[in-house]
């Protein structure tokens, strides 16, 4: 059973913000049904239980102590790819 | 060369305190070693071991681990240690901070010698998906030597180091130390602490040890465990000595045989060498019942739902705005966000979070996660029924042994039937652990998996050890 189309595929790559070329979407879509037909299982498993588990770990949420760690600006400096003086350069990203 | 390294770390112990080789010679030898090697298992060498290995000189040999070659997977963060996740995405990474299990391993003066190999953001199950190429088998190059610890399982296996640390969220420790003949042990999900894990499905990831025997399994197991508040999800149950069982008696033992895990997907010389050690178990007293246990059929379409979701959630930081690889193109927010993304990361890891989105998406949501959430509690209590009743639950850790480099690749689905017996371990938080009981005719190791209740890792070691110690003429 075919679950998603070709246009399902961008839509869905779209949300994984992922760019797909022709190629790309050609590929994914025979794999992306075969996954989700074996996710379909689910669908069709009977089952009593109305709780969800989201984790084995039965914690709650505790506060941290407020420490803080320094780190020093030329260690983040080092790590950067492109910098500028003290500046990180980062890729212009604006829309026109 | 020396070759101290292929003994266990007992042995080197004892040569580091009689005073017959020092830190500074294992490391030289684990380098040497990496240098002479063909099997890709390293993605980054420490530098600074030799540096390391020196400082150590004159101080109190003062624990088991002291001056011990360790290798780490390269998703653990290693502060001024590139930490890749063996992609593109991650190529330049060079983490500001241990990973907690770091720490401790610098407590107890072990000495790291480098990042390993791995499947791509520890998505695959054959070293196949890194964008560094893959991790050849040291028992033959042409297959696969498991994934996704596939370097860690290597190495440890080929005797460039003792022991590493890989991590498991569906089976990344146990396929390969199946696949490569070794001991690999997934712990309890919140023994060990999380934090500095690059994340692939929060709540299925722990980090665990890979070593040749099971007594340096607990002894790695002993110092990486315990409470992080760190980690939010990290156990306040209190770290007892892993080894205390070990050589004790097994007769009082219950174990039980999921049905499943010895079921038609299982190939015959694999259930075959599962069956001889539960026959020498039964000769020693062991109670031993085969059951039936509910839903481990679903255990892929879970792990699919489950870890996918997640990880399509935690891979979103990967935006090449804050960190990690970047397209220089000045463009669009939106357009630049997403080249960035399909050019960092490989297929497999595009193919997983494009499913993980789907699945968390409008309706489906509710169709598939939540339903599969309800499914994974439904899975857990089956497990918690078996325990009331049975002490260890144990098969085999695959459905198979080895196969060639390339079979899988291709193909979406296969390469998740690999963890079809795993996954339902780390789906309830449960410890587990791959042991080798064997050989197939071709001459390949067969794994067995011995599955605890929470917390019982040291049950788990106490079977392993006797197993390990019996198995006789099947001795890998």
């Amino acid at each position: 059973m075919e679950m998603l189309n070709k246009n399902d595929v961008y839509h869905v790559a779209n949300l994984a913000k992922l760019a797909l070329d022709e190629e790309d979407a050609e590929k994914y879509h025979g794999q992306l049904n075969d996954i989700l037909t074996e996710i379909e299982k689910i669908e069709t498993v009977d089952i009593k239980e109305q709780d969800i588990m989201i984790s084995s770990s039965n914690n709650t949420n505790r506060f941290s102590n407020g420490s803080t760690t320094h780190i020093s600006k030329d260690e983040v400096l080092a790590r950067a790819s492109r910098t500028n003086g003290d500046f990180i350069v980062v890729s212009s990203v604006f829309n026109d | 060369m020396t070759n101290y390294l292929s003994l266990s770390v007992k042995e080197i112990h004892k040569l580091l305190i009689d005073k017959k080789t020092v830190p500074l010679d294992l490391v030289k030898e684990a380098l040497e070693k990496i240098e002479n090697s063909n099997l890709n298992s390293f993605i980054t060498i420490n530098e600074s071991a030799l540096e390391e290995a020196k400082s150590l000189e004159g101080l109190n040999i003062d624990n088991p681990l002291f001056g011990i070659p360790v290798a780490i997977k390269d998703n653990i963060s290693t502060k001024n240690l590139r930490t890749t996740c063996a992609s593109h995405m991650l190529e330049n990474y060079v983490p500001l901070y241990d990973a907690t299990v770091i720490e401790k391993i610098k407590e107890k003066h072990m000495i790291i010698i480098g990042k390993t190999n791995m499947d791509e953001f520890a998505m695959g199950s054959t070293g196949e998906t890194s964008y560094f190429g893959n991790t050849l088998s040291p028992l033959d190059n042409t297959l696969v030597p498991g994934g996704s610890s596939s370097g860690s399982a290597a190495s440890v296996a080929a005797n460039i180091v003792p022991v590493a640390l890989g991590s498991d969220t569906g089976g990344s420790i146990r396929q390969p130390s199946s696949f490569c003949g070794i001991v690999g042990l997934k712990p309890t999900y919140g023994r060990v602490s999380r934090y500095g894990l690059i994340a692939f499905a929060s709540s299925l990831d722990q980090i665990g040890p890979i070593t040749r025997n099971v007594y340096d399994n607990a002894l790695m197991l002993n110092i990486i465990s315990g409470m992080d508040e760190k980690d939010q999800t990290s156990s306040e149950k209190e770290v007892e000595d892993f080894t205390k069982k070990i050589g004790k008696d097994i007769k009082e033992l219950k174990i039980a045989v999921p049905n499943f895990y010895m079921g038609n997907a299982i190939n015959e010389e694999v259930k075959n060498s599962v069956k001889n050690i539960i026959n020498l178990l039964e000769q020693q007293g062991v109670k031993i019942d085969y059951i039936d246990m509910p839903y481990l059929e679903y255990a892929i379409p879970l792990y699919q739902t489950i870890a996918l979701g997640e990880a399509s959630s935690n891979l979103a930081r990967f935006d090449g705005i804050k960190y990690g690889y970047s397209t220089e193109e000045t463009l669009d927010i939106d357009t630049f966000v997403k080249k960035t993304r399909s050019i960092g990361f490989g297929n497999e890891v595009k193919r997983r979070i494009m499913i993980g989105s789907y699945v968390l998406s409008g309706k489906n949501a509710d169709k598939y996660y939540i339903k599969a959430l309800k499914l994974r509690k439904e899975l857990t209590n089956s497990f918690k029924k078996v325990f009331e009743k049975y002490d260890l639950i144990i098969g085999p850790t695959n459905t198979n042994v080895a196969y060639k480099l390339g079979v899988k690749q291709d193909d979406a689905l296969k390469s998740f039937y690999d963890d079809l017996l795993t996954i339902p371990v780390n789906m309830a938080g449960l410890p587990a652990i791959s042991i080798p009981i064997g050989y197939n005719s071709e001459k390949l190791p067969i794994g067995m998996h011995i599955i605890g209740n929470y917390f019982k890792e040291d049950v788990i070691y106490q079977l392993a050890s006797y197993i390990e110690e019996n198995r006789g003429d099947a001795k890998c």
